[in-house]
């Protein structure tokens, strides 16, 4: 990696002339080196070929450029430069430990700093794969950012021919659908678009060509595939551009492969994204359905109009939709929608998360860079005695503060190369770490902006470190020079006076860090704590999908759910199974509008709940309670009166009042039947951990014909065994397949896995909040023994005469711990204030405690001190075994 | 009087003599490091042969194609009569300098 960007600049700085016949001669000299050296040895060699080669030629093209001083062998800068450069490592070589040290803390720092800053840069800063991204906005409404923004065709028709903010609207709906045929049957996520839904995107094919107008205008046959499906179903063959495949019971023809990075701007907040895209074909009665939220809208804003602008200009449509009799006036804005720029939009809420885990990064590399700065001074201290013959000899004042420089440029350029291989295995972890909450996590890599951040990381430290020692250097005085026999009582006062605000500048730094880890990490023990209302453990769940072909009518559906499901239930190590529509935390439920019978309807009511559906055993199944009325049970049939269960939420919400047992209510406001309330169960937690309770009912499967109109054809599966669920995972395959080979299980884990990438986003947080707090403490753990040692060495003379006068032992040691402590205590001080200035910053990622929280508050600055303690203890004892004699002698 | 060449480029002189029909900055650099044992990159060679061109010591010419390996032209070398003229003056101001003078190898006299 660092050799092919070393590569290209050579490339780029050669002359024109000689670049081909270089290159090919540095390739040749390179495979002659290889053969007699390791393969580390070989690439350390080419590595330092490269950047000297760097050198060479930008000093032979100012050589080209200025003949005239050609006439001697005198060096150029940049001649200087490198001779400095080779000065310098050889300096360095010569005391490995401090290099390693050095080289080791910068490593840490820069590596982590270049980590995060990758995802920053993937996450935050990298314009989305759309054509002019800024101009992209979602139709969404600013009062729940949160929540999903459904629109109806009528509506997003009006947006689009009434305003003059937005010049294009493109809109789409989810499905599941099985690809069958070519291998196993899969379940897809598949993603029904309008006819300007890719132009409005502005994405053209791979391979092919994307959906047109024309395509969903005429209802054609058509799928255009993801990059990824492309890949994993049909091996990447560009022949499959006019194939036919089968898609949910269908077969269509792919007319384009979309780039690798496309994906739909819903996709960015779902773990599963769409891979397929069909043309949205609507018959025209569902083209005039206002209440049909079911699509996601996108829209290309005019140039130079801010989304403020098209939230206005919707307002006012949104107003005549009420004069029309659309929809009732309710008041307030729940209905209303704006424009929600599309960057804002997908960054979401990782933005703050990863604006924080950067900060406390820049922190680690700031306390690391203060340990070099104290490693820095102490090896100036031991070379006073030879900058000073150099400086008596005639060296020039300029020369040695610009080899100090380059020596801490090399320093930090070294530090840069390894944090780089840092970074790498550290973005492995993260990306193993999975967090949920961070879309575009895919895209993350170390590309040349990254190691551009790193190169200038690395020069920002060198500045920030170099500049002790070189501020050393330019201080040396020959007069200083002949009169210093290498002994004075407290030399350099300024000297250690740095090194105590360097210490206290890094503890205060590790006691926000650590505060900061700690709220986070008691937030995730408050997250596992929380009682979901279910049981996850011992349950497998699976998502299944039955398709229209052999399925062709409601009841088929249910038959064979009813039939999967009794064999389930007969199968050994199976306690019970059921299917829901969709599974608790693993995506957001949706609402559907209900009529509650003898409930006055109210201008800003708009009575709804989030709705369910199951087989009979969902209760039992999930271990939830009940704790009014009765479950389903397995009389309830598709024939007998129709029933629901309900959460206490939406038992309260309606019935505030009276028994919600034996009320009726029905789905939206069409005519289907009642339905009758037979028990309430408690409160489950459905679309998140953290969210307060919403109304929540359960249909039954078997009754969707009469209750909503149709019965539901994708549901999840969830199965209580005996012992360890995945253990069932082959039965449960060779049931479904043993009752129709065609039928694809997909997401086949347990339950308690769900439950936990639902924890994913807090959990990625704490861990990294904590790595770096644990870092944080041992940089600043090393520096201030570092500190205390070189103290304790300044001052031996004077602990030596101490002792002399008759000072005690244990007097000394506490003199130096109490020094130790006083450091911390200020950096502590300095820590706790910063801390309760910027909590706030953290508030909204607690959960369960509070910002201030006082345990924390007292904690960290505990285990701080503690650190320093040990720290200081060590070279404490060793100033207590001074032997006064010996010291006196020197 | 011309100006005197920097050490590098006087051994890239005589390596470019020495491998007469072979000289390019591979087998030159090597023929540097093993005669010489002076251990440079590359590029560095390639900074000694430009300015050897440009003072008319030696001139470049691409080969054919070679058939191998991207099949890319080399950039061989070869002395100018200046060049060699610039070598035998080289020569004799040595040897005349060095005439007479035995150097015992264990650093005293």
């Amino acid at each position: 990696m660092i050799t092919g960007w070393l590569r290209r600049t050579v490339r780029a700085v050669a002359p024109p002339d000689l670049r081909d016949a270089l290159l090919d001669d540095l390739d040749e000299s390179f495979e002659r080196e290889a053969r007699s050296r390791s393969s580390v040895g070989a690439a350390l060699w080419r590595t330092g070929q490269l950047a000297s080669s760097i050198v060479e030629l930008l000093s032979l093209r100012w050589r080209r450029r200025h003949p005239a001083v050609d006439d001697g062998p005198r060096p150029s800068v940049l001649r200087a430069a490198w001779r400095d450069a080779r000065h310098a490592v050889r300096l360095l070589r010569r005391s490995p430990a401090f290099t390693a040290m050095a080289v080791g803390t910068l490593a840490l720092g820069i590596g982590a700093n270049t980590a995060i800053f990758s995802l920053v840069k993937a996450v935050l800063l990298e314009p989305l794969p759309y054509a002019d991204p800024s101009r992209l906005a979602m139709i969404w409404n600013p009062a729940a950012q949160k929540e999903p923004t459904w629109l109806a065709v009528p509506e997003l028709d009006a947006y689009r021919s009434s305003t003059r903010s937005v010049t294009r609207i493109g809109y789409w709906t989810t499905a599941d659908g099985n690809l069958t045929g070519s291998g196993e049957p899969e379940r897809l996520r598949l993603g029904l678009v309008s006819g300007d839904l890719f132009d409005t995107l502005g994405v053209p094919a791979a391979f092919g060509r994307p959906l047109e107008r024309a395509d969903i205008d005429g209802a054609a046959n058509v799928v255009v595939l993801s990059y990824a499906l492309w890949q994993r179903r049909f091996g990447g063959e560009a022949s499959i551009v006019g194939r036919s495949i089968s898609i949910g019971s269908q077969t269509r023809e792919v007319i384009g492969v979309m780039p690798a990075t496309f994906r739909l701007p819903m996709d960015y907040r779902d773990d599963q994204p769409t891979e397929a895209w069909l043309p949205l074909a609507l018959p025209e009665a569902a083209r005039a359905n206002w209440a049909d939220h079911s699509y996601f809208g996108v829209a290309r804003l005019t140039a130079g109009v801010t989304a403020d602008a098209v939230g206005a200009e919707f307002h006012g449509i949104e107003d005549t939709w009420v004069r029309d009799g659309h929809r009732q006036n309710q008041g307030n804005d729940r209905w209303h929608r704006s424009a929600l720029p599309l960057p804002a939009f997908v960054a979401g809420a990782a933005e703050r998360p990863l604006v924080i885990l950067f900060a406390a990064v820049t922190g680690v590399l700031l306390i690391a860079c203060a340990n070099v700065v104290n490693l820095l001074l102490v090896r100036a201290d031991r070379r006073r005695h030879e900058v000073l013959v150099r400086a008596s000899l005639g060296a020039e004042r300029g020369a040695l503060v610009r080899q100090a420089m380059t020596e801490s440029l090399i320093l930090a350029l070294g530090g840069a190369a390894v944090g780089l291989g840092v970074a790498r295995l550290a973005l492995q972890v993260l990306v193993a770490l999975r967090p949920a909450g961070l879309p575009r996590l895919a895209d993350v890599t170390l590309d040349g902006g990254v190691l551009l951040f790193a190169a200038l990381a690395a020069l920002v430290a060198a500045l920030a470190f170099g500049a002790g020692p070189a501020w050393q250097f330019s201080r040396v005085n020959l007069a200083d020079a002949l009169r210093d026999t290498g002994r004075t009582l407290t030399p350099g006062k300024a000297r250690l006076a740095i090194g105590r605000v360097l210490v206290i500048g890094q503890i205060a730094c590790s006691v926000v860090l650590v505060i900061a880890a700690a709220l986070l990490g008691r937030t995730l023990a408050e997250l596992y704590r929380v009682d979901l209302g279910f049981d996850p453990r011992h349950v497998l769940t699976a998502q299944l999908q039955v398709p229209t072909a052999p399925y062709p009518t409601s009841d088929r559906v249910v038959d064979f759910y009813r039939t999967l499901i009794d064999r389930l239930e007969r199968a050994p190590g199976v306690e019970s199974a059921a299917a829901i529509r969709v599974l608790p935390l693993s995506r957001i439920i949706g609402d559907w509008s209900i009529t509650v019978e003898d409930h006055p309807s109210r201008p800003n009511e708009n009575p709804n709940g989030d709705f369910q559906w199951t087989t009979p055993d969902y209760f039992t199944t999930m271990r939830a309670t009940l704790v009014r009325g009765r479950a389903f049970a397995k009389t309830d049939e598709a024939t007998t009166p129709t029933v629901a269960v309900l959460n206490e939420a939406m038992a309260k919400t309606y019935w505030p009042t009276e028994d919600a047992i034996g009320r009726r209510f029905r789905m939206g406001t069409a005519a289907q039947e009642w339905i009758t309330v037979i028990g309430v169960i408690r409160n489950t937690h459905a679309n998140t951990i953290v969210e307060p309770p919403r109304s929540e009912m359960y249909l039954l499967h078997s009754q969707l014909p009469r209750t909503v109109g149709g019965a539901a054809r994708g549901m999840d599966l969830v199965i209580r065994t005996t012992g360890d669920p995945m253990a069932f995972a082959g039965a449960l395959r060779a049931i479904a397949h043993d009752l129709d080979p065609a039928l694809p299980l997909a997401r086949v884990r347990p339950l308690e896995s769900v439950v936990s990438s639902a924890l994913s986003a807090p959990r990625f947080a704490a861990t990294l909040l904590a790595s770096f707090a644990g870092l944080a403490l041992i940089l600043a753990a090393v520096g201030t023994y570092g500190t205390m040692a070189m103290l304790v060495s300044t001052r031996t003379p004077e602990l030596g005469i101490r002792l002399a006068l008759g000072a005690g032992r244990a007097s000394i040691f506490r003199l130096v711990v109490g020094h130790g402590l006083g450091m911390a205590g200020l950096g502590i001080v300095v820590g706790l204030a910063v801390a309760a200035a910027t909590g706030r910053v953290l508030e909204s990622l607690l959960y369960g405690v509070r910002p201030l929280d006082l345990m924390t508050f007292l904690a960290a600055p505990a285990a701080l001190a503690l650190m320093a303690f040990v720290a200081s203890a060590v070279p404490a004892r060793r100033a207590a075994r001074v032997d006064p004699l010996v010291t006196m002698r020197e | 009087m011309p100006k005197a060449l920097t050490p590098l480029e006087l051994l890239t002189l005589v390596a470019v003599a020495r491998l007469a029909d072979e000289a390019y900055a591979v087998p030159i650099r090597e023929e540097i490091k093993a005669v010489a044992g002076r251990s440079v990159s590359i590029a560095a060679i390639y900074g000694a042969l430009d300015a050897l061109e440009r003072r008319g010591l030696a001139s470049a010419a691409l080969s054919d194609p070679r058939p191998e390996r991207g099949g890319r032209a080399r950039r061989y070398y070869r002395l100018t009569t200046h060049g060699r003229e610039w070598i035998r003056r080289e020569r004799e101001q040595a040897l005349r300098m060095w005439h007479g003078i035995a150097v015992d190898s264990r650093g005293g006299r």
